[in-house]
């Protein structure tokens, strides 16, 4: 057999790559394609829809776009793994930099997420979910001990809440509760306990606990102090987790003296969102519209669904943000619970292989990056699919690979790219 | 090894890994399988034709009334054209609505970019406000030509007495962009609604607005209403009704007294016991239904430009040189910082006039009051009295008990007031320069008149203070607040600024020398108040820059012998205050209650005022 030229590496990349992963995210692309051709070229009739239909220039900026983001996944999996481990806090350094940036730039709108450059524009927070992933599982993996002792679980926490609290203040409430579903399945992966999990998330699920009681029962405060009192009743008396349940005992109870101030410190239309999300009846003309169409859109569109560029709740300008945060509510419409299903399916098999790339590499770093990268699609998954099906509040989190939007898709693919590489050669680190 | 987890603890988190990714892929689906399988129908039903619309129901304004319950301002209804967002890009539909109504196709799309902006862009915009009789039924008969525009009833404001009371109520308007912004929750106010803008409109604005309600209707394609789900609705709360504390008959017969000539003024009327304003009066008013029908800028600018300026609220914000009712606040500071006492007779006699250098300040009597102690300084309003004491007093001092009785200073106001001007030697260093001026000044200012500006407002909180044993009162305006079931929602209680402003020996002048003033033999108010021994009070005339006619104050209160209301009346450039304000001060009184009632106890009681020596006899 002679061996032929392979020109830029691209027969290498076709016999070594992983098909079933690499199928899905074609499925996903061509998905995303044909939903936002139905959504684009659907014109709207005559009378509906003033400034309100979504411009077909967006289909043919998306083909763009993609095509950019085929050579990221490209370049990703040709990249060497040592380099990406190497550069790890370089690359997280860097991101914070660009962050601090986003900042200090002149305030565009209300809210400020974006650095224009020339004709491009990107979000900067994108590229930290990347960096945080490699730099959390360098750490993970160069780790020499246990995470579940807590001077070995404070570095990992302090590198996702640096960006946080940049983010916050940009502000974009979505994009910094990507980090936290980063982090915590990288720590459980690293063998983090599931007591020492909750005793972790206890500040954040009370805190969710308190904006519940704030929101629906006049800010009632016994229900917390009841949570609090089993949870470290029951940590408390286990010698080994005494300094652990201590910090974390203070910091809940910081939390609920600095949750009225953390509260108004929320912009006036996060607020809304969560009070919203608590109680949508309240507000069906603002944030619950939004749901309320999309679960209309959804629901109506049955087992099968109404056909491809026959959704009329999308037609009819009904869903707002059909192109970017709520595409999946078309999805749901026009190809039905079948549609959804397969959309699902595809996202569970590029989960499903990131896991067995994760579990099967021998290299700690490539058992890191490649959980951390599933994490990170299943959490975007999860809370946009259960937010246009009314599961979740609404948080602008777009749905991975298929929703509109460039510096999204082109970092998920780029990641993607990683993920195949780790899969193609775990055997060779 | 504690640099790598073990084989067991690898499998264990591989497994756990599975079952999470397992258990999160379920719920999805099974939330799936619920909305697109067992909720199919429902929104299914909801998605057909064109689905369903939730149209807002606007609550009605609560009403504004006086103290005994009868209403000042009501609503009455009024219709709006509005077009759905989505149908604003049609033309057809906008050109026809142009045609036959006279629609501003530009603005209509330049509001609904400015909704956009404020995440609005999914809402009606309004087209056209208080449409008329022959619009209403061409609308209606045509509708189906003019599918997405709709009306929509909502209350336009009336004020039933037009310009009664127009500086208490206020007036609406439609809402600022600023205000949009920075509402939200339910309560979020959104573009093209209505807002009270001053007044107790403005003050109020939270209980008089209400809560809207929500209909829940199936619209056709075309935007026209089909069926309503019924069980969904939720029916608008009216905003609540506001008690005012103003009393409208004596409101109405002040206000009257103002009209025939045209005469600019204010009067107010406050219960000295708790500071309630019975009355508050500003000449002259305007009508407020103007506003509500929304005022053109040409008329407004009319409004603004006449030159007797209606929309200048006289009682709480006019500041007015306030003449010789300043007296009680100088024979306060006589007394007060022992400049003389309220026996001692003064040493220099009124010959109507007094020398300052070589500069003769006169007394309004050109004859002369001859000697005089304080008694009769204040009873006969005699200048020459307090110019004398005016360089040993000086400014400072006097500026002191001033402030101390609420001149010069907020007095706790709801709506927006002038502090007036209480000059001091710091203000004429600033004005003047330090060697600008000497302390001359004091001698204008300690009979009211120089630099010393005062609302009417102030003063009728002053005359309330003698009345009610030195207790300075902040005036309300609200008497209470009741929601639409009728349920107390609020209720003012008395506000106190100040206690014993006055001493015993002060307070028990000040009350004998006003009632001096009205009935005794050479009382300012003699003559204007013929045995009147209800009021007491204190007449002012203030000279006002140029030649024109003084301002004519009368500051009172009464019954004299157990107080209940106090008041200032202010009647712009009419001459005297004892033939002008003090008259209608009389008037005012009568009004208020059954004159002629306690009138006849008062008489039978004159032989034993008499003996008392409150009534009639020489004072000098």
């Amino acid at each position: 057999m002679t061996r032929g030229r392979d020109f830029l590496g691209i027969r290498s990349f076709a016999t070594r790559v992983d098909h079933l992963a690499l199928g899905s995210i074609l499925g996903l692309l061509l998905v995303s394609w044909v939903t936002l051709y139905s959504v684009t070229h659907v014109p709207v009739p005559e009378g509906f829809g003033a400034g309100l239909e979504v411009g077909r220039g967006i289909f043919a900026r998306q083909l763009i776009w993609t095509g950019i983001g085929l050579l990221a996944l490209y370049l990703g999996f040709w990249v060497p793994f040592r380099l990406l481990e190497a550069t790890a806090y370089v690359q997280y350094v860097a991101v914070l930099a660009l962050l601090i940036v986003v900042l200090l730039l002149p305030h565009r709108a209300e809210v400020e997420r974006w650095i224009v450059i020339g004709p491009a524009q990107f979000q900067p927070s994108e590229f930290a979910k990347m960096a945080i992933i490699f730099a959390l599982a360098r750490y993970l993996a160069k780790l020499r001990g246990d995470v579940n002792q807590l001077r070995h679980l404070i570095p990992p926490v302090l590198l996702v809440l640096v960006p946080v609290v940049l983010i916050l203040k940009q502000p974009n409430l979505g994009t910094a509760l990507v980090f936290f579903a980063i982090l915590i399945p990288m720590l459980f992966w690293r063998g983090l306990r599931l007591l020492h999990l909750a005793l972790l998330t206890s500040p954040a699920i009370f805190f969710l606990l308190h904006l519940y009681l704030r929101t629906q029962h006049h800010g009632l405060w016994w229900p917390w102090a009841v949570c609090v009192a089993v949870l470290f009743g029951s940590t408390l008396l286990r010698r080994r987790y005494v300094l652990v349940s201590v910090v974390m005992l203070a910091l809940n109870i910081g939390v609920h003296w600095l949750e009225p101030a953390l509260w108004a410190q929320l912009k006036p239309y996060q607020q809304r969102r969560i009070v919203t999300f608590f109680q949508p009846e309240l507000d069906v003309l603002g944030q619950g519209y939004h749901v309320a169409q999309s679960k209309i859109a959804v629901g109506s569109g049955g087992l099968l669904g109404k056909g491809f560029m026959e959704g009329t709740q999308k037609e009819l300008a009904f869903l707002p943000e059909r192109h970017t945060d709520f595409i999946f509510s078309v999805v749901g419409e026009e190809f039905g619970f079948l549609g959804a299903l397969v959309v699902l399916g595809l996202f569970a098999l590029l989960v499903a292989r990131a896991i067995s790339f994760a579990s099967r590499a021998r290299n700690d770093f490539v058992r890191y990056t490649a959980f951390g990268i599933a994490a990170y699609v299943l959490f975007q998954v999860t809370q946009n699919v259960g937010m246009t099906i009314g599961l979740f509040p609404v948080a602008g989190i777009p749905l991975p690979l298929v929703s509109y939007g460039g510096s999204s898709l082109v970092v998920t693919l780029f990641l993607i790219g990683v993920l195949l590489n780790l899969g193609a050669r775990w055997r060779e680190y | 090894m504690g640099d790598r987890l073990s084989r067991v603890d690898e499998a264990r988190a591989t497994r756990a890994a599975w079952a999470g990714v397992v258990v999160i892929f379920a719920m999805l689906v099974l939330r799936l399988i619920h909305v697109q399988g067992i909720e199919h129908g429902k929104y299914e039903r909801l998605a057909r034709e064109n689905q369903f619309r939730i149209k807002r129901v606007v609550a009605p304004r609560g009403i504004i009334r006086d103290r005994n319950g009868k209403s000042l301002v009501d609503n009455v209804a009024e219709y709006q054209m509005l077009v759905e967002a989505r149908s604003l890009s049609s033309d057809s539909l906008m050109q026809a609505l142009a045609h036959d109504f006279g629609v501003d196709v530009e603005a209509a799309r330049a509001r609904h970019a400015q909704q956009r902006a404020r995440n609005q862009g999914h809402l009606p915009v309004k087209l056209l406000g208080n449409l008329d009789k022959v619009m209403l039924s061409r609308f209606e008969e045509n509708a189906e030509y003019y599918p997405g525009a709709f009306l929509e009833a909502r209350g336009r404001r009336r004020y039933i007495y037009t310009d009664l009371a127009t500086h208490v109520l206020g007036y609406v308007g439609e809402v600022s962009s600023v205000q949009v912004e920075e509402s939200s929750g339910p309560r979020a106010y959104r573009l093209g609604d209505v807002a009270g803008k001053a007044g107790v409109e403005l003050l109020a604005e939270d209980a008089l607005r209400g809560l809207d309600g929500r209909r829940w209707v199936q619209v056709n394609a075309a935007g026209q209403e089909l069926f309503e789900l019924t069980e969904k609705a939720v029916p608008p709360i009216a905003g609540d009704e506001v008690f005012l504390t103003i009393d409208f008959e004596l409101q109405n017969a002040i206000e009257n007294e103002f009209w025939p000539e045209g005469k600019a003024g204010a009067a107010v009327v406050m219960d000295v016991h708790n500071g309630e304003l019975l009355a508050a009066v500003s000449k002259p008013g305007y009508d407020l239904n103007r506003f509500s029908v929304g005022i053109s800028n040409a008329e407004y600018e009319l409004l603004r430009k006449d030159p007797m300026t209606p929309l200048y609220n006289r009682y709480a914000v006019g500041a007015y040189p306030p003449g010789s009712t300043f007296k009680i606040v100088s024979t306060t500071a006589l007394v007060e910082h022992g400049v003389t006492s309220i026996d001692r007779v003064a040493p220099h006699a009124c010959w109507g006039q007094y020398q300052v250098g070589r500069r003769p300040f006169r007394c309004h009597k050109e004859e002369g009051h001859g000697h005089l102690a304080m008694l009769g300084g204040f009873e006969q309003s005699c200048d020459v009295y307090f110019y004398q004491f005016a360089h040993t007093l000086g400014i400072d001092r006097l500026a002191s008990t001033a402030r101390r009785l609420g001149l010069g200073e907020k007095t706790g106001f709801a709506l927006p007031e002038s502090r007036g001007l209480i000059p001091d030697s710091d203000y004429y260093n600033r004005m003047l320069g330090e060697r600008g001026w000497t302390w001359a000044v004091a001698v204008n200012c300690i009979i009211g008149q120089g630099e010393v500006l005062v609302t009417p407002l102030q003063m009728a909180r002053l005359a309330a203070a003698v009345a009610n044993g030195g207790r300075l009162l902040e005036p309300q305006l609200i008497h209470r607040i009741v929601d639409a079931s009728g349920r107390l929602v609020a209720s003012e209680q008395p506000r106190v600024s100040a206690t014993g402003v006055f001493s015993p020996e002060m307070l028990h002048f000040l009350q004998y020398a006003m009632l001096r003033v009205v009935v005794g033999e050479r009382g300012t108010a003699k003559s204007a108040l013929p045995e009147s021994l209800l009021v007491a009070g204190k007449t002012g005339t203030a000279e006002t820059p140029g030649k024109q006619d003084d301002h004519a104050w009368f500051v009172f209160f009464a019954p004299a012998d157990a107080p209940q209301i106090a008041g200032a009346v202010l009647v712009e450039r009419a001459g005297h205050g004892g033939a002008v304000a003090a008259p209608l001060a009389r008037r005012i009184v009568a009004r208020w209650g059954g004159f002629e009632d306690r009138g006849l106890a008062y008489w039978r009681r004159l032989p034993e005022l008499r003996r008392r020596g409150l009534v009639g006899g020489e004072t000098s």
